[in-house]
């Protein structure tokens, strides 16, 4: 390709992609900027004038005692949340990871709460554990007494776990199944040959090999679990007391309910940055594994 | 390879440039007035005004445009362009008016609203308290001002602190006087859980923090009706307010004797309201609106109503006067005198004003009265609303409540149906909302 011929494409490319990445930046990159620029800012979203007010907002959420509640609680949903959905994800792909007709089936049937958006399932799964759903109705027919699951402190923050493990579950399954299928298959006939058990093939070659799917996917539900509202707020709204409010809840509760906008945005960028560090840190002690399991 | 990236980098400086100029061109327009872009051209000498309406199963766009055509018709040269929003995507209007003042494209006349947060940020028209309409409301309309200012008025009563029980339910416990004292109150629950009934119903959801907000009001606006202003200035803490701890310590004792319904946080509002009217539970506490339901519901025992009891016996009624559900009118209207007209019509016409009292259970606050058909349950209220203290801590007590207060309410409310005295001590529950009051400052 000529120089020239080489240019004109670039510049249809660039056309091309200038709809898609101005939506981006708008919705996106502008919303975060815009953001940090509230947080110096005394701003309840409804006047006309802001006051410049430095870093108060972001020196008073270090303070703010339902700011470092909801962060916990965030950290309670993101920490096991990721283990077990992770955990769960290998052992069902491993499970299913037959090259047989059910294969798609599997795939197709793990995928599926994937497509359901969180606010349905959010009103579904509060059907099924409300006190007088679905789940009681049943207990109640075997005459076991009712579970508040949404309604007990103790209990409500185990529930959403439970709704967005069986939400994410099948998404990273479907990820390792897909890693599972392109391990070369003479591994683990050599394996064989070499007298190891299933045990041992796991540990030496599934998991290493898993690697890179394993990276994708404890970023991606990390990340995702950090992030935790639609769900959580047509569940329990964040109750009961406070029990479920992650940092997202918190967030819109503040900005918006309580008119304190710039404080919001403030709680906002700290999630932003909080997430970002960690992603980044997960990431790279990750891809040094994947490294040094491969070699 | 340099070509291709001075494409690139143009394009972005261009795209950077384009929202920049977006974003900088709705802030030049937010600063407009709102008629610029909200009102299309009008006629030289008509008027041309936008009211937001609220649109609840009650209150259709049929109902306002029934409304807007009787305006009409009494005020020529006056247009009104209905701007909806909708209760079934939020608890108020909040939400939808700070969009359109961000977007720059705002009514002249607005409803159900918090007034206090839209006056402090120096967003409404002051009315003038000296229109001769005032004068037929009950009280002083310096009773609705905010810092000085009155932004709105009371036109109606909203009675809130209600405890509707079944007559039939408290027959078969032997209850025989209603109960006035919390001493009185928990006899009359221990009755009706020994007859086998659930003596209180509550939800989840919103409900809570309706609860605690009528719970310590009833007793705070007796005694202490300039609570708030006192807070403010440092006289009072929730924590040391023998109203407050002793209104916690209350609802905590009726949860630990098991007074409430089982799993009541899991509970929605509608299946709340649809639970009670079916037989579930004999004492429903909850506002005036439910008259209306009750009214139209199908069932086979009647509904009698006592309010939230106090310390001493003497009765309190929580209510609200109506301030936010009525109308108030927008700072840079370019018709403010027309809107206020308007605003008046809603709620003070003998008519429309009736309907609009009627079909949220509403009592008229004018004298003389507005009237509409009641349901005995409703006049059985109505004999209870001189006893109506017009202030709560949501919304005023003596100053405006802190913004946002119900969240906090919510809260403690969630804590004691869960827990009960186990959720912490009253004083450890009521530090919860002097906490909140100085994260506000």
């Amino acid at each position: 390709m000529s120089g020239k011929n080489r240019n004109t494409s670039t510049f249809w490319n660039m056309i091309l992609m200038l709809p898609g990445f101005s939506i981006y930046v708008l919705i996106i990159i502008l919303p975060i900027f815009m953001c940090f620029y509230f947080g110096f800012f005394d701003w309840d979203g409804i006047r006309d004038n802001m006051t410049f007010v430095g870093l108060d907002n972001f020196v008073k959420a270090l303070h703010d005692v339902n700011f470092l509640t909801s962060l916990k609680t965030t950290f309670f949903f993101s920490i096991p949340g990721t283990l077990i959905v992770n955990t769960l994800g290998i052992v069902l792909a491993v499970l299913v990871n037959k090259r047989s007709r059910m294969t798609n089936f599997y795939r197709s049937a793990f995928f599926f709460p994937m497509l359901i958006s969180g606010v349905a399932i959010g009103f579904i799964w509060k059907a099924l554990l409300s006190y007088s759903g679905v789940v009681n109705s049943l207990l109640a027919y075997w005459n076991v007494e009712a579970i508040d699951f949404l309604g007990a402190i103790a209990l409500a923050p185990w529930s959403i776990l439970l709704v967005n493990t069986w939400h994410d579950v099948g998404f990273v399954t479907v990820l390792y199944l897909a890693g599972l299928q392109a391990i070369p298959s003479d591994l683990y006939d050599s394996a064989i040959i070499d007298g190891a058990n299933k045990l041992q093939q796991f540990t030496a070659i599934t998991f290493p090999w898993l690697a890179p799917s394993l990276t994708s996917c404890v970023i991606f539900v990390f990340t995702g679990y950090m992030r935790l509202y639609d769900i959580i707020f047509v569940m329990t709204s964040g109750g009961p007391g406070g029990a479920t409010e992650t940092i997202a809840i918190q967030t819109i509760r503040v900005g918006f309910n309580q008119n304190r906008f710039s404080y919001g945005s403030s709680l906002a960028i700290y999630m932003l940055v909080i997430i970002g560090v960690l992603s980044v840190a997960i990431t790279q002690v990750l891809r040094k594994r994947e490294a040094q399991l491969i070699s | 390879m340099k070509s291709s990236r001075f494409v690139s980098s143009a394009l972005c400086a261009l795209l950077v440039l384009g929202t920049a100029s977006v974003w900088a061109g709705g802030k030049a327009d937010a600063a407009k007035p709102a008629a610029d872009t909200a009102a299309p051209a009008a006629k030289a000498a008509e008027i041309s005004i936008s009211w937001q309406v609220w649109i609840t199963p009650n209150l259709t766009r049929t109902y306002y445009d029934e409304v807007v055509a009787a305006f009409e018709a009494k005020n020529p040269g006056i247009k009104v362009k209905i701007v909806e929003a909708n209760a079934a995507t939020s608890g108020a209007a909040n939400d939808f008016i700070k969009m359109r003042l961000a977007a720059g494209d705002v009514p002249d006349v607005w409803t159900n609203l918090d007034v206090a947060v839209f006056a402090e940020a120096g967003q409404l028209w002051e009315i003038p308290v000296n229109d001769p309409d005032l004068k037929k409301i009950n009280g002083n309309p310096m009773d609705a001002a905010y810092k000085g200012k009155v932004y709105s008025f009371f036109p109606s009563v909203q009675p809130q602190g209600c405890m509707f029980y079944n007559k039939t339910m408290f027959k078969t416990a032997g209850i025989t006087t209603l109960p006035k004292t919390w001493t009185e109150f928990e006899a009359a629950c221990a009755k009706l859980k020994a007859a086998g009934f659930t003596p209180i119903i509550t939800g989840g959801e919103w409900v809570p923090g309706l609860i605690i907000n009528n719970v310590l009001s009833t007793d705070l606006a007796k005694n202490k009706p300039n609570y708030w202003t006192d807070v403010y200035a440092g006289k009072a803490t929730f924590v040391t307010t023998p109203e407050v701890v002793d209104g916690i310590a209350g609802l905590q004792s009726l949860v630990d004797k098991g007074y409430f319904n089982k799993g009541a946080l899991s509970i929605g509002y509608a299946d709340l309201e649809g639970q009670f009217l079916a037989g579930k539970a004999a004492i429903y506490p909850m506002g005036s609106w439910f008259t209306a339901a009750e009214a139209a519901a199908k069932k086979d025992f009647e509904v009698g109503v006592f309010s939230i009891p106090t310390r001493d016996g003497k009765p309190s009624l929580v209510a609200s006067g109506g301030y936010g559900s009525a109308p108030v009118v927008y700072a840079k209207s370019k018709n403010p005198e027309a809107a206020w007209k308007l605003a008046k019509f809603y709620v003070m016409d003998s008519v429309y004003g009736a309907k609009f009292i009627q079909v949220d259970g509403l009592y008229s606050n004018l004298n003389p009265p507005l009237e509409y058909p009641m349901s005995q349950l409703q006049k059985d209220l109505a004999l209870m609303v001189p006893t109506a203290k017009l202030a709560n801590l949501q919304h005023r007590l003596g100053d405006a409540g802190a913004n946002g207060f119900f969240d906090p309410m919510t809260k403690v409310g969630q804590l004691i149906l869960a827990e009960g005295s186990k959720a912490g001590s009253p004083a450890t529950l009521a530090k919860i909302f002097d906490d909140y009051v100085a994260s506000l400052k």
